[in-house]
């Protein structure tokens, strides 16, 4: 390639990556503006951080149509990736807001502007995760990912606790992407390339001999990694730690927006590597890997540990962290059906979990910073002195349990509809899922039970608010949770059409 | 005597890989889990490069660098977190920090 | 000749490695880690990897190693002899660990069928390296000089102490 085609090709590739660009653009801003700004002004750096992430969606609403594969096979572009990159960029939004509402992060007048740094350097990278079309491209973005979060959770620096969680989240993650990149050194000993198209035609290729042993192994450290990600069992350890010890507005963040980009980067390997043309719904597996037994057994496990440890979980933060691995189980179900509908349904959930389980965090932020304390023992009859954020909670808890009317029940309903569609095989899957899901009511609505049906410890306590912003910031969870229950059709036809671009 | 295969270069980083786990299980010092950690990558390098030269193209190279400097960004961030947690708890043993509990 | 350096270099390689985790003194372990990386840059320069060589004795023993140095330095007080780390979950971690040598060992001599069994002739990788970085793996490249921006920015915040905090 010559000098003048080089240059060419990469303006292109780099006008078609422009929300990236710009959130690359906007973290070195952020990072200049932070040297020059004096302490007392320090909030100001958060308007700047909005700004780059309204600009990113901006920008991101101008790809819905663009279909392409750019810098030599690296990345694609297409409308799967781009469904992905709104609920990061939205996810940071929120999450972003909610940090200003901190107690934690803003006690001390503590140092913003290398958290909004880190934050849009997870967003990067996460973008850069959705649309990785190469193993060495998907191994940097997850650690520019993994890197900032291991950062976030170990923010409050003079805090034993969030310095505990820092310390186990970052062993256990360097573990796991040395498990990751082994498996990624044998992926490439047995293809003998890293892009995976190409890897896919060299799977396709009849004359080539693959061993499905080897493969299975190496697929399976893969896994490690990933699963790292998603929290899915056996790499959950980290997720209670880490979500109890980290700033909660960081703890929601990391449970909702790394999550997607794992199971985004997971679909996208799987689907592109593993499988043959698609036929009508659904796709034809290579014979080389008998990846659905494997993550079926991984999604039961996952579901089943989430929730039956959630069970005897007296601290909120580590509830919540159980639910959320226990969440990834039942997404990974999405996963693995690996058709149309699975899919649709995967990023259905994946949207609205967003929504309601960033908004139980708040809640949770707000309740905790008022009473100092996330035992729920010292939440008792909390829903009367603060009506106004314990009744959003309960609307989150009946959508994480998937109460009909809320748009947790229809996203359980379009997943299970996935999963039958696929034939009896799969009917004992769903039959687990829905026994989890009855598991699951029993500690939520023990959190429902302590705030309104537990007397308080001291009766005649203060009522507990919150700042006027705060509350209206609640309602853009609350409203959507119960609204996209009804309404869901257009998100879900949005996931629908996003599938079916998918390329290589 | 026999010549050089692929298998020497991958039995050596399989041995040294197990090595690494070993010592990232059971080493109670956050420091030399570290060290661990290190000894895994060094591993997976191995192997890339050796499948590189086998397979005749650059890609594994291209990759083995990249861990090289994600290694290095890593190995700084966590000796940063282990710095802060020894001056609150004045310990890096992995053990003895246990204010999180079921 | 070339198969005596090999078994050389391995055996360098694994006692080293295996002193670094099994020893009980944390120095000898950063120590033993140091001839570690040198042998795998001497498999390097073997696999005819010269820029690789150079760079693991670069950044793995010039960089890595010296903060891992720094990090026993100032996590242990030397005067007052606590060094010494045990170990836990001894059997366990040697159950895993054999449980996976096992595996790869499996994988590669049983089952292995690799991509291709020639090796490639060589002469320096230097320029091919310095091509491909600013044409085939451009984005990666950029995407990790943010994320060492990253790390610098992210290091030295948590590292750093507080003012208030000196002064109590």
């Amino acid at each position: 390639m010559n000098l003048d085609a080089l240059i060419t090709y990469t303006l292109t590739s780099t006008a078609l990556l422009q929300p990236e660009l710009l959130v690359a653009v906007g973290l070195m801003l952020i990072l200049v503006t932070d040297l020059f700004l004096k302490k007392t002004v320090q909030k100001w750096i958060s308007v700047l951080f909005f700004l780059v992430m309204g600009l990113a969606l901006i920008s991101l609403s101008r790809q819905s149509e663009v279909q392409a594969q750019v810098f030599s096979g690296m990345i694609s572009i297409d409308g799967y990736s781009v469904f992905f990159k709104y609920l990061f960029v939205v996810s940071a939004l929120l999450a972003g807001v909610m940090s200003l509402f901190s107690e934690e992060l803003n006690q001390n007048r503590r140092r913003l502007g290398e958290y909004f740094i880190v934050m849009t350097g997870m967003v990067l990278g996460m973008m850069l995760m959705a649309g990785a079309a190469n193993l060495l491209m998907m191994f940097v973005a997850i650690e520019l990912v993994s890197l900032s979060s291991y950062i976030l959770v170990s923010y409050l620096k003079d805090d034993k606790i969030s310095n505990e969680s820092g310390v186990k989240y970052i062993i256990y993650g360097s573990f796991s992407s040395g498990l990751m990149i082994y498996g990624i050194s044998l992926i490439y000993g047995i293809t003998g390339t890293l892009s995976l198209s190409e890897m896919n035609a060299v799977l396709q290729n009849p004359a080539a001999t693959i061993d499905p042993v080897t493969l299975t192994i190496a697929v399976l450290l893969v896994l490690g990694g990933l699963g790292y990600k998603v929290a899915a069992a056996p790499f959950h350890f980290w997720a209670p730690d880490a979500y109890q010890g980290a700033p909660t507005p960081v703890a929601a963040f990391l449970s909702v927006a790394p999550k997607a980009a794992g199971f985004a980067m997971m679909l996208r390997f799987f689907k592109t590597v593993f499988f043959g043309s698609a036929t009508q719904d659904g796709y034809v597996p290579l014979a080389s890997l008998d990846w659905v037994s494997i993550l079926a057994v991984i999604s039961v496990l996952t579901m089943t540990i989430g929730n039956v440890t959630a069970l005897w979980q007296q601290n909120v933060k580590r509830m919540l962290a159980y639910s959320s691995i226990a969440h990834a189980g039942y997404i990974l179900m999405g996963v693995l059906l690996l058709s149309d509908s699975g899919i649709a349904a995967m990023m259905f959930y994946l949207a609205y979990y967003l929504i309601m389980n960033l908004g139980a965090f708040y809640v949770t932020m707000l309740l905790g910073d008022r009473v100092q304390s996330y035992e729920l023992d010292d939440w008792r009859g909390l829903g009367f002195r603060a009506p106004v954020l314990a009744v959003p909670m309960v609307i989150f808890l009946a959508s994480l349990i998937g109460i009909p009317g809320t748009v947790g029940f229809t996203g359980k309903f379009l997943l299970f509809v996935a999963v039958l569609q696929q034939g009896s095989l799969y009917f004992w899957l769903a039959l687990i899922a829905v026994a989890n899901s009855v598991v699951s009511a029993f500690y939520y609505f023990k959190v429902a039970k302590i705030l309104f049906l537990k007397k308080s410890a001291d009766p005649h306590a203060e009522p507990v608010t919150a700042p006027v912003p705060a509350v209206v910031l609640l309602f853009v969870f609350a409203v959507p949770t119960i609204v996209l229950g009804i309404w869901w059709s257009p998100l879900y036809n949005w996931a629908m059409a996003s599938v079916r671009m998918i390329t290589g | 005597m026999e010549s050089l295969t692929l298998n020497h270069f991958l039995t050596l980083s399989a041995v040294l890989f197990s090595l690494g786990v070993f010592g990232v299980m059971t080493r109670r010092n956050a420091v030399v889990v570290l060290m661990g950690i290190e000894l895994m990558l060094n591993s997976a390098n191995i192997n890339l490069i050796a499948f590189s030269r086998y397979n005749g193209n650059m890609d594994g190279q291209m990759l083995a660098i990249f861990v090289i400097v994600l290694a290095a960004a890593e190995a700084a961030v966590a000796l940063a977190i282990i710095l802060n947690l020894y001056s609150n708890y004045n310990t890096v043993n992995l053990d003895e920090v246990d204010q999180l509990k079921e | 000749m070339e198969v005596a350096i090999f078994w050389l270099l391995a055996v360098i390689i694994i006692a080293s490695a295996a002193a670094t985790v099994f020893s009980k003194n944390i120095i000898y372990s950063a120590f033993s880690l140091l001839f570690s990386f040198l042998g795998v840059a001497g498999i390097y320069a073997m696999l005819s990897a010269d820029f690789l060589a150079v760079t693991q004795i670069m950044v793995y023993v010039g960089g890595i190693l010296t903060l891992i140095l720094f990090g026993v330095m100032l996590t242990n007080r030397i005067t007052m002899m606590s060094l010494k780390t045990d170990v836990f979950n001894f059997i366990p971690g040697l159950t895993i660990a054999a449980v996976m040598l096992a595996g790869l060992l499996y994988v590669i001599w049983v089952t292995g069928t690799w991509a291709s069994d020639s090796p490639a002739a060589w002469d320096t990788t230097v320029e091919t390296i310095g091509t491909l970085t600013i044409t085939r793996f451009l984005l990666p490249f950029e995407v990790v000089a943010i994320l060492l921006l990253i790390a610098v920015v992210g290091a030295s915040f948590i590292a750093r102490k507080d003012k208030q905090k000196i002064q109590s």
